[in-house]
């Protein structure tokens, strides 16, 4: 076994010659890292924080000599993993990639040395599945599981046929590169490709061609960020128009793919592996076999070199049609190993039909088309413009086949994806501009490629990269230098990959609904939100009523930074214990809410009603006047809680308490917050108790078996009507017992306001008899984003709270100062 | 043993019949890249390797079927020529 780093193929390059490079590289690496950092590219996995050292790592894998740079990218990895899982995951995950190695190549019986590795593999899967809970190696498990689940198999291959063994550090290279901590979704590398093309080009000609895919996959993802903003809810489309845009929009995301790809094999280039690329134009692909031929090409001889050969040679003297059997073969394994990846990366395997049929669908395709092209053979056309139309109206036929199967295997259900199709041939007139856009498409692409091939562009990549960086820079400048153009919110969240409005509500439903088995979130969102704030999550138990969840009774618990403190009273309301019978002179206000305003991720005495009660105290204390001697604020609110849980708590539990007032809260997007919640309810079967909801769910033709998707479109035509039908019944409630009701309106956190439908709930509710508040302006002139508890939870933080308390005062003062008889107004 | 200017005619008819059509062979050089410039892919190297084994009364194995022995005209032929000895 050779411990140096190098093999025949590598170049010989001297320390003057390489500190000539370095220039060169100190500017490109500079650019990349730049670019990185304003764009905060890749920031929820994680490359934005370890880009300064990956860039002073590859200035010193340059300046060391060839034979010790394997070395040297195996060690930094090793570092970084430490750095970022923590010091004994890190080591966990350095040990486990050498004992894989080690295992192959024991000098032991082929079949012991199998069960070594089913053991290990064994182990992990348990792991996985959280079987055993060693904190450690769960964390460690996923980043493994980037690492080995595939370049193992192609490394075991390799070893198996292999007549001379590469050196070991370059092997261990192949698994252990810093580039792939932060990109989880990396491209299977084929290890013979690794191998052979490492330092085999000179320096400049590879630093470039490196550089221009890193700024080719910075494009994309910047690209993805504009089609991610705006594909819309599949759930809320109505017509024929909405959903091809959604069907397009929501294909044209695997940008994000081809965006990470890029830049990884860019950054391994710049590390000294000359690697092929890793998809031949993606989007314009004119036919089955290209599909197979070049979107995702790294998969494709990944397959063909372990699976597809082995299969075909085994079939070929026994089977007659021995290379379409093994083609379909290929696809039914493809759909193996996605379930195997998705295992790996979420923890659970999804065995969907649509997946399934989807994997079918395309193998059969594929595999026609390769056998009308094996007896036909591959035609050529002279480059006429006619020749161009027909291209360009191929490229579109294939675009809106794979969207349509793109969509088809997103779908929950095949019954879902029938369901939704169905709103294809609604309001055809709608299609109008989608034909627009389509005509326009055929003639960028009819010209484009009569011109393009003509144009000396393919042989000015590196100059046409400048030019990108140099038109990214450009945007930041403004902003950099604090001057105000208009173009800053655009560039603001192009620069930042904010939730959009979908993924918003996702994440403040999803994580309640996570923790009593509402449907899963799609796995991009798990990877890329891992850090949500669970301290206080063990705070609820699930009940059976309309509820579903409520906060347990006198429950403690500390957050790990030990900060702040998430507790209950006797009758589970976050707060101070009080009495069920209401003290003389104390004035209640019971609160009907959600997360907000229970305070999700805050601690206890930071909450904006903890602050809001503590100040309107303050004030009565110093009045002469006041009817009251102190007021008590009871938070009926729990995650993922609305209007029918408020209208429950309101029929079963408030009044318990005796409180003088009811708030009740709204927030941006009540209407689809209501859908959400009601098709959850539906989804999981919960009896809903109201004869009006129980109509509409009957109305809608909604069931539990349905998808969520299918429940959430049905329901939506009702939206409204049963969300004014439960505000109604409340207020009737509340009026019942002569106890007045406020609406206030608090806008969630990075949301837009939508003035048509707080315009519409104001009307409603006002002529209810609600007495309605807004505080929509309560974050202008702030940095929303300094107000969140991060990145990936735009629940409000104590800063938050404090704004939202100072809020509600203001508009809630002249009002309680009124009922309280405090001579001076409470809102100075 | 076959001559190699023999095994390298046999794989130009071949790339001429099911590659390069109306082009004709004589536009490859023995050592352009087959496999790593997308001539020819999957299918046709499949197809090239039964060509082979056919006609030169040889067995090739899956492994063996990469861009090691198939990326060139001449790697194809030293190759053909390995298993011929």
């Amino acid at each position: 076994m050779e411990f140096t780093g190098v093999t025949a193929n590598s170049i010989s390059i001297t320390f003057r010659e390489r500190v000539n490079g370095l220039p060169l590289l100190v500017l490109l690496t500079g650019i990349t890292c730049l670019l990185i950092h304003l764009y905060n590219i890749e920031a929820a996995t994680g490359l934005t924080i370890i880009i300064p050292y990956l860039g002073i790592g590859i200035l010193v894998n340059h300046i060391l000599a060839v034979r010790f740079q394997p070395l040297f990218i195996s060690s930094l990895s090793s570092i970084l993993y430490c750095y970022a899982l923590g010091i004994i995951p890190g080591i966990i995950t350095t040990c486990t990639v050498l004992l894989f190695m080690f295992i192959v190549r024991m000098p032991i019986k082929k079949i012991y040395r199998i069960g070594l590795i089913g053991l290990a593999v064994g182990c992990f899967v348990l792991i996985r599945i959280q079987f055993f809970h060693f904190p450690s190696l769960i964390i460690a498990t996923p980043v493994l599981a980037s690492i080995l689940m595939f370049r193992f198999i192609v490394f075991s291959y390799e070893l198996k046929i292999e007549k001379q063994q590469p050196p070991f550090l370059l092997q261990l290279s192949y698994f252990l590169n810093p580039i792939n901590l932060a990109m989880p979704l990396f491209p299977i590398i084929d290890y013979k490709t690794w191998i052979n093309n490492f330092r085999t080009e000179a320096y400049n000609i590879q630093y470039k061609r490196s550089f221009v895919r890193i700024v080719l996959g910075i494009f994309q993802l910047l690209l993805y960020r504009v089609v991610y903003y705006n594909v819309p809810d599949l759930s809320s489309l109505e017509t024929s128009g909405e959903m091809l845009g959604y069907i397009f929009g929501n294909y044209a995301m695997i940008l994000r793919m081809l965006g990470i790809f890029w830049i990884a094999i860019g950054f391994s280039g710049m590390m000294g592996f000359s690697l092929p690329p890793v998809f031949q134009h993606a989007f314009l692909v004119t036919g089955f076999t290209q599909i197979w031929r070049r979107i995702n090409i790294y998969w494709k001889d990944f397959i063909t070199k372990v699976f597809y050969y082995e299969i075909y040679f085994k079939l070929r003297k026994k089977v007659k049609q021995s290379l379409i059997v093994s083609s379909m073969l290929i696809f039914l394994l493809t759909w193996i190993l996605h379930n195997y990846q998705w295992f790996w990366l979420q923890g659970t395997v999804t065995l969907k039909t649509t997946d399934f049929l989807y994997w079918l669908i395309l193998g059969i395709c594929i595999s026609v088309a390769l056998r009308i092209e094996e007896k036909y053979g591959r035609k050529t056309s002279p480059a006429s413009l006619l020749h161009s139309l027909r291209w360009a109206l191929q490229v579109l036929a294939m675009i809106t086949f794979m969207s349509v199967m793109w969509w088809f295997w997103n779908s929950a259900s095949i019954s879902e994806w029938i369901y939704m199709s169905g709103k294809l041939f609604i309001n055809k007139e709608t299609l109008l501009w989608p034909a627009v856009i389509a005509s326009a498409v055929l003639i960028v692409l009819t010209m484009g490629h009569q011109i393009l091939p003509r144009l000396p562009l393919q042989k000015f990549p590196f100059p046409i990269a400048l030019a990108g960086v140099v038109i990214l820079v450009v945007l930041q400048a403004p902003s950099m230098m604090q001057i105000e153009t208009g173009l800053d919110k655009y560039v603001d969240k192009l620069s930042k990959l904010h939730m959009n409005a979908l993924d918003r509500d996702r994440a403040e439903q999803g994580y309640y609904e996570r923790l009593t088995g509402g449907s899963a979130s799609p796995w991009e969102q798990n990877i890329n939100f891992p850090g949500r704030n669970q301290w206080f999550s063990k705070s609820e138990i699930q009940t059976n009523d309309i509820r579903k969840r409520t906060l347990k009774s006198n429950f403690k618990v500390v957050s790990p930074d030990g900060r702040s403190t998430f507790s209950t009273n006797d009758y589970g309301l976050r707060g101070p214990s009080i009495s069920l019978v209401k003290p003389p002179r104390v004035y209640r206000i019971a609160v009907l809410g959600g997360s907000y305003e229970m305070g999700s991720g805050v601690s206890d005495n930071e909450t904006f009603l903890r602050v809001f009660e503590k100040r309107i105290n303050e004030r009565i204390q110093k009045s002469d006047s006041a009817l009251y001697d102190s007021v008590e604020v009871l938070v009926f609110a729990a995650g993922g809680y609305h209007l029918p849980q408020y209208l429950w708590l309101t029929e079963h539990e408030v009044f318990r308490f005796q409180p003088d007032l009811v708030l009740v809260f709204g927030h941006s997007g009540e209407y689809n917050r209501f859908n959400s919640v009601f098709s959850g309810l539906i989804k999981n079967g919960v009896e809903l108790g109201y004869s009006y909801l129980v109509d509409i769910k009957k109305q809608s033709g909604a069931t539990q078996k349905m998808d969520r998707t299918e429940i959430k479109s049905r329901l939506h035509p009702y939206d409204e009507s049963a969300l004014i039908w439960c505000y109604s019944s409340l207020h009737r409630v509340c009026s019942e017992k002569r106890v007045p009701a406020y609406w206030i309106y608090l806008p969630s956190l990075g949301s837009e306001r939508n003035p048509d439908e707080f315009n519409t709930l104001n009307t409603k509710l006002s002529s209810i008899g609600f007495l309605t508040f807004d505080l929509s302006n309560i974050y202008t002139g702030a940095d929303q984003n300094s107000l969140k508890l991060s990145e990936e939870d735009n629940h409000p933080n104590a800063k938050g709270h404090e704004l939202i308390s100072n809020g509600l005062l203001q508009s809630l003062g002249d009002q309680l100062s009124r009922n309280l008889r405090i001579e001076r107004q409470i809102s100075n | 043993m076959r001559e190699i200017e023999e095994i390298k005619a046999s794989v130009r008819a071949f790339l001429a019949a099911h590659v390069l059509h109306d082009q004709g062979s004589e536009v490859l050089a023995d050592s352009d890249p087959l496999i790593s410039s997308r001539l020819i892919d999957s299918i046709v190297a499949l197809k090239l390797v039964n060509h082979l084994e056919e006609k030169f009364n040889i067995e090739f194995e899956a492994h063996e079927v990469d861009q090691e022995n198939l990326d060139s005209v001449e790697r194809i032929a030293a190759f053909v020529q390995t298993k011929l000895k």
